[in-house]
């Protein structure tokens, strides 16, 4: 009792790559690589140790807000809270770090219980009391920033010196905010990615009630999704008080807004389910040279605004476009093997 | 399996009446029903998706009383529902065993054993889907296919089937047979949903009849013909519900209102067509093979590469709604709650909604003449409100059906269009929306409606066409227009392709 369903489709390695659901990622990476090379002709620094250390620092605040956004988009839905967030736990920790090594842990500790307290709270409200997570973050957002210029009004507090050295610094040839970064992929996103909890951000995304019908408990995992994104907020948050050794209570505002622009750049699909770090990474690499580039044709940082957008934007028609490629030559395809199928 | 007066109902509007059922193991059970009887409420109760207001149901000797589709699955209920459950950008062997611990019981997902466990499910059930593949990269069919793997992957009791053979190819249907076959060897439980009544007339065992919620009867399936199955259904002979058809030679003196000729658009490959004044043309077949699409391409929603309309014998160009509502042409949309009509505005505003440009004098609407509009519109359609006033929202399914439908007779049009207009409505709102339809006709109006329901298109239509992916594979007229013939046609099956005049 056997019935062939479909003839095996074996395609060859050319389909295989253009009927990859990688593109929007392939693209990405394709105009870092780009923007790498523009960036070695005109500044003759680069690449260098210490430049690459630059930029990864400059960088690394964002990545973290960017994956903590992605964790979130993924499950459908969006957290405009991650700016404030980030500059509360950076006001917190210039506020009670001191010298010791002993005081040094137990605050980066406490940040990053207060990260996945603010991230419980969101995911509660989300989850328990069936908020939009658009109007439960904005909210958020504001009672983080407000607690924040609460606890400093002006920017101020003290860090220990010997933590910018570290979090800026190289080991040897290793600059520590890579170290930092595969670090965090390898420990943080990877498990997440390939155990059940990742596994069902993606179905929640893809297909909730769907997800629901297949027996996935949907309330912990969005609910985890959102404890990620606090934990992530709070890291990124700890990255900017380590680099400025202040505390900065309006410097997490435009986190927010480029954390979105930089998962959308990264292929992550703002209507959830596709997507990953992966992406998000390249996507804050990018915005962050390109305001680098800019700033070395001294283009005024007003203008650097208006570039960040439309490189965004530029980024999505691309994606767009790609993604209509493929399902056109998907289609194409399907076609062929259906009529060698009639023939045969 | 034991139900004894189930009840639900959604916002007052009772869904299901104190049923009482049994299930009887290694039986083939079917559950039929028009749509909106219940069928899939009840199925979704049973597997725990949602939970009755009343009623218990005895499962095994104990009460079963499941909160959650996974606490059903774990007692051994597995639902394959209407709307899939597959998540569209996971590959396949990942799907299938998406929530289902037995097998995969570590924390990490090991991928190579998913792929391994997915083999060897396939190969015990006979297919062979590339299990690499996106769900979203699959047909209809094969997504079907992944579903009912997916539930078989569970080792369940009792299986559930909601309408599982209407994305089925005859070839495949045949597959499922063959399954439902073993289950039954294996003195599983399969309770059966469908619409197709030679299907269940040929494998259950016993068979209940659900009516606006309420059970009608349970019968043996021992010398059972399909007309008695259809007259429990509907609860009186079926010529009641739908208006007398006009003779069709008459109809060909009709002038053509409007002619399609090799028509190619997005999901539309070379259709063509005339339709006269005073007929009903109906469109049939699976979901998603190009009605729809050919639909929104004749209102110029989607916009045709190829091919031509024609609309009185002039040739035209059609390339946005406004231009085909200027040609007379009007359409009723699939989703009224999205497209047809706004909800939270009142019954006559909706209803006037669609002529705003027409009316407007100096930029102000005269509310006289718009009132009588109105008041003439909600007396001819029956509509059942309390007055013009009501916002829409308010309204039975049906009824807003009929303001929906009211709106674009406001704006007098030749054509019709139509697309799937009693979907989810109640048969006497049915039955009122047919005798419009035919009156409207008789008018000198041409109708094309698209339906779901192939035995509406049987009640209502002068001649059906049959979609199959993009084409129109069959054409039928006047006395060859019975359900078998759509339906074989809708599958593929006994189509030869005819030349459509």
């Amino acid at each position: 009792m056997s019935f062939n369903i479909q003839k095996n489709t074996r395609y060859n390695i050319v389909e295989t790559i253009s009927l990859s659901h990688s593109w929007p990622v392939i693209i990405i990476y394709g105009v870092l690589i780009v923007m790498l090379f523009i960036l070695s002709t005109i500044n003759p620094t680069f690449p260098s140790v210490f430049s690459v250390t630059n930029l990864l620092s400059t960088a690394l605040p964002l990545i973290f807000a960017a994956l903590a956004q992605t964790s979130v988009v993924l499950v459908k839905g969006i957290d405009l809270s991650i700016g404030p967030a980030m500059s509360l736990i950076m006001v917190i920790a210039a506020k009670i770090m001191k010298d010791s090594p002993v005081s040094i842990g137990l605050t980066i500790c406490i940040c990053i219980l207060i990260g996945l307290l603010i991230g419980l709270l969101n995911g509660l409200m989300v989850v328990v009391a069936r908020l939009q997570p658009i109007i439960v973050t904005l909210a958020s957002s504001s009672i983080l920033a407000g607690l924040a210029l609460y606890i400093m009004p002006q920017p101020g507090g003290y860090i220990p010196a010997i933590m910018n050295t570290i979090a800026t610094g190289a080991l040897v040839f290793f600059p520590v905010p890579l170290i930092i970064l595969i670090g965090v992929l390898l420990l943080i996103w990877l498990p997440l990615h390939s155990s059940r909890i990742g596994q069902s951000w993606f179905a929640i995304g893809g297909n909730e009630a769907g997800a629901y019908y297949s027996g996935i408990n949907t309330a912990k995992a969005k609910l985890s999704a959102f404890l990620v994104a606090g934990l992530f907020a709070s890291l990124g948050g700890l990255t900017l008080a380590f680099q400025t050794l202040t505390g900065d209570p309006m410097i997490g505002d435009p986190f927010t807004l480029n954390s979105i622009a930089a998962v959308v750049l990264g292929g992550t699909s703002l209507a959830g389910g596709r997507g990953g770090a992966i992406g998000t990474i390249g996507g804050v690499l990018v915005l962050t040279i390109a305001v680098d580039i800019l700033f070395f044709f001294q283009v005024s940082a007003y203008y650097q605004y208006v570039f960040s957008g439309a490189i965004v934007i530029f980024a999505l028609a691309l994606v767009a476009f790609s993604e209509f490629i493929r399902s056109k030559h998907f289609k194409q395809l399907q076609g062929q093997l259906k009529r060698k199928g009639d023939n045969s | 399996m034991e139900l004894t007066g189930v009840s639900k109902s959604y916002a007052g509007n009772p869904a299901l009446q104190r049923i009482n059922m049994e299930l009887i193991a290694g039986e083939v059970h079917a559950l039929v029903g028009e749509n909106g009887a219940g069928k899939s409420t009840l199925a979704k109760i049973i597997s725990g998706g949602i939970s009755a207001d009343e009623g218990e149901i005895i499962f095994n000797e104990s009460k079963y009383i499941p909160r959650s589709p996974a606490e059903g699955q774990k007692l051994g209920v597995v639902a394959v529902q209407q709307e899939l459950s597959l998540s569209p950008y996971l590959p396949v062997y990942r799907n299938i065993w998406l929530g289902n611990q037995t097998k995969n019981k570590r924390v990490f997902i090991n991928n190579n054993l998913l792929r391994r466990l997915t083999k060897e499910l396939q190969d015990e059930w006979g297919t062979s889907i590339n299990a690499e593949k996106w769900v979203s990269d699959l047909s209809l069919e094969e997504q079907q296919i992944v579903e009912i793997l997916k539930a078989l992957s569970l080792n369940p009791r009792i299986v559930i089937l909601d309408e599982p053979t209407s994305a089925l190819g005859a070839e495949n249907t045949r597959w499922l047979l063959n399954v439902i076959a073993r289950l039954k060897e294996q003195s599983r439980s399969i309770l059966f949903i469908s619409h197709r009544l030679p299907e269940i007339i040929e494998l259950a065992d016993s068979i209940t009849v659900l009516k606006d919620g309420q059970k009608v009867d349970t019968i043996k399936n021992i010398n059972v013909k399909e007309e008695d199955v259809v007259r429990m259904m509907v609860g009186r002979d079926l010529e009641d519900i739908f208006p007398k058809k006009v003779d069709l030679s008459e109809l060909n003196t009709h002038p053509v209102l409007l002619e399609v000729e090799n028509l190619f658009a997005h999901g539309v490959f070379d259709v063509s067509f005339k339709l006269r004044s005073g007929e009903v043309i109906g469109l049939a077949g699976l979901e998603g093979q190009g009605q729809h699409e050919l639909l929104l391409t004749i209102f110029g929603i989607q916009n045709y590469t190829n091919g031509s309309i024609k609309i009185n014998g002039n040739s035209t160009r059609i390339n946005n709604p406004s231009r085909a509502i200027d040609e007379g042409i009007s359409l009723v949309p699939i989703d009224r709650r999205t497209e047809g009509v706004v909800l939270p505005l009142s019954v006559g505003h909706n209803l006037a909604l669609s002529t705003l440009n027409r009316r407007q004098k100096w930029g102000w609407i005269d509310k006289m003449e718009e009132n009588n509009i109105i008041s003439e519109i909600i007396k001819r359609l029956a509509i059942k409100t309390q007055n013009s006033k009501t916002p829409v929202g308010y309204l039975s399914g049906g009824n807003q059906q009929k303001v929906a439908l009211g709106k674009w007779l406001v704006a007098n049009p030749k054509i019709l269009i139509l697309d799937d207009p009693t979907r989810g409505v109640d048969i006497q709102a049915r039955k009122d929306i047919y005798y419009h339809i035919r009156d409207l006709a008789n008018q000198g109006m041409g109708i094309i409606m698209s339906s779901t329901d192939t035995i509406e298109l049987v009640g209502i239509c002068d001649r059906v066409l049959v979609m199959y992916e993009g084409h129109i594979f069959s054409e039928l007229i006047g006395n060859e227009i019975t359900e078998e013939r759509i339906v074989g046609a809708a599958v593929g099956v006994n189509g030869e392709k005819k030349n459509v005049i």
